[in-house]
């Protein structure tokens, strides 16, 4: 069985389908773009498919055909493997991609794909440079092992790809019985949301159904409009300033650690975490925004405005 | 295989180059105007346990700087796009400096980003600057 590159294929629709997205917005002034935000989102892709020829690929590639020849079973080309393969794969997903919000690790690279302040369709293709060497090749390696082709892999890993690029929209509401089981625009609209009720929710890729099984669904509430982006939001569209801040900031906070546990803290804590607690972790930013809500006074006002 | 990378980066690149000409024509390059409602509305979301004592709207609506209540900390919000962003300081742990008639906030992150409030005029500068470095209000 052959299987083709479908992420390639699938590049010119992607264009297209952004096109057609910009225009609706234009026309009916539903959704927000903006132009660097849009660039940067996809030069953050391009890169994306790039960066895998600065060595990740020869490493991935080496890897899995060594462990291929020690695979578990024999797994023959087939459709019926190719299925299995993709539902094994988005099991998978789920939980890289929810270790990729709870662990600062690999946050430093997920981060990327949250860092736009906008959902649209280009924000879809808004992805990391480090996160397949840094983090995808533990995740993605075990599926060789168990005995799935790499080929069959690396299509199941695009046809995951090609799923989640047009949830990413405001123009599509709700889905009927349909969101029951996959994931849609709506749940993914909670899950790029910064709303402290939204924090670290539906980490699925394209069965919604994980969420559901491991406590971690949280479905949009029409009272509660999302507002995306990250909780401390990047004041830069500079590519390299995407791709890097965390990893910076991950490096800066190692130099001046005090001990082993604080190292181990910055790095496998918590995105957010402090050794004095000084810091927010969702955790504590959802408590914070009860505490507060809480307390009738809590909220900022503008006390005075002196333009002066 | 050579081919094909080439190939596929030159379509999309040129699917940038139209979405991005095709967004710009569309009115789509935006700036944020960071007014006092604009400011207290994100700093609110952001920082909801920030009580603010003043603000400090910049003349030019790019950012906002607030004080806080007991004096003890600064929270500034700028336009990033048509979007805002906000950061939350302790008085003294952020580089300050004034610009002709406006101060800069210099933030330690990476993108060594200097945010610009501007204030007017020179004397406001001045004072602005004084209230936002400070030990109290």
């Amino acid at each position: 069985m052959e299987f083709p590159d479908v992420v390639a294929l699938a590049v010119p629709f992607f264009i297209l389908l952004v096109l057609m997205e910009i225009i609706a917005w234009k026309a009916t002034g539903r959704g927000r773009f903006e132009t660097r935000d849009a660039a940067a989102s996809l030069v953050m892709g391009l890169g994306n498919q790039i960066a895998p020829l600065f060595g990740g690929a020869a490493l991935m590639s080496a890897v899995w055909t060594s462990v291929y020849e020690y695979r578990l079973f024999e797994i023959p080309n087939t459709w019926w493997a190719v299925a299995l393969c993709f539902v094994l794969d988005d099991f998978r997903y789920y939980w890289l991609h929810r270790i990729s919000h709870e662990r600062r690790y690999f946050w430093a690279s997920h981060v990327v794909h949250h860092s736009s302040q906008h959902y649209n369709l280009t924000t879809a293709l808004r992805q990391t440079w480090t996160g397949d060497i840094m983090a995808g090749l533990l995740f993605k390696t075990p599926l060789v092992f168990i005995g799935f082709h790499p080929a069959m892999l690396v299509f199941a890993f695009g046809l995951n790809l090609i799923y989640q690029f047009w949830i990413h929209t405001e123009f599509i509401k709700r889905m009927g019985p349909f969101e029951t089981l996959f994931n849609t625009p709506s749940h993914h609209r909670v899950h790029h949301a910064t709303n402290p009720k939204y924090l670290d929710a539906n980490y699925a890729g394209v069965f919604i159904v994980w969420d559901k099984m491991f406590g971690t669904f949280v479905p949009e509430d029409d009272a509660e409009k999302p507002r995306y982006g990250i909780v401390k939001n990047l004041g830069s569209f500079n590519p390299l300033v995407i791709a890097f801040n965390e990893w910076f900031g991950i490096i800066k906070d190692v130099a001046s650690a005090r001990s082993l546990r604080e190292v181990a803290g910055y790095v496998l804590g918590p995105p957010g975490w402090s050794p004095d607690g000084s810091r927010m972790t969702s955790a504590k930013l959802k408590e914070r925004w009860a505490l507060v809500h809480a307390d009738a006074g809590g909220a900022p006002s503008p006390v005075s405005s002196p333009a002066e | 295989m050579t081919g094909n990378l080439i190939l596929d980066a030159g379509i999309s690149l040129v699917g940038i180059m139209v979405i991005v000409g095709v967004t710009y024509a569309l009115g789509a390059f935006r700036s944020a105007s960071v007014t006092a409602t604009a400011a207290a509305d994100r700093l609110c979301f952001d920082e909801p346990d920030f009580r603010v004592g003043e603000w400090l709207i910049g003349a030019d609506g790019k950012a906002a700087a607030a004080i806080s209540a007991d004096g003890g900390e600064t929270a500034l919000v700028f336009a990033v796009g048509d979007g805002l962003a906000t950061r939350r300081f302790r008085r003294g742990a952020v580089g300050l400096e004034k610009d002709a008639a406006a101060i800069r906030f210099l933030l330690r992150e990476p993108s060594r980003r200097a945010v610009r409030l501007a204030a007017g005029d020179e004397k406001a500068a001045e004072r602005w600057l004084s209230r936002l470095a400070g030990p109290r209000l």
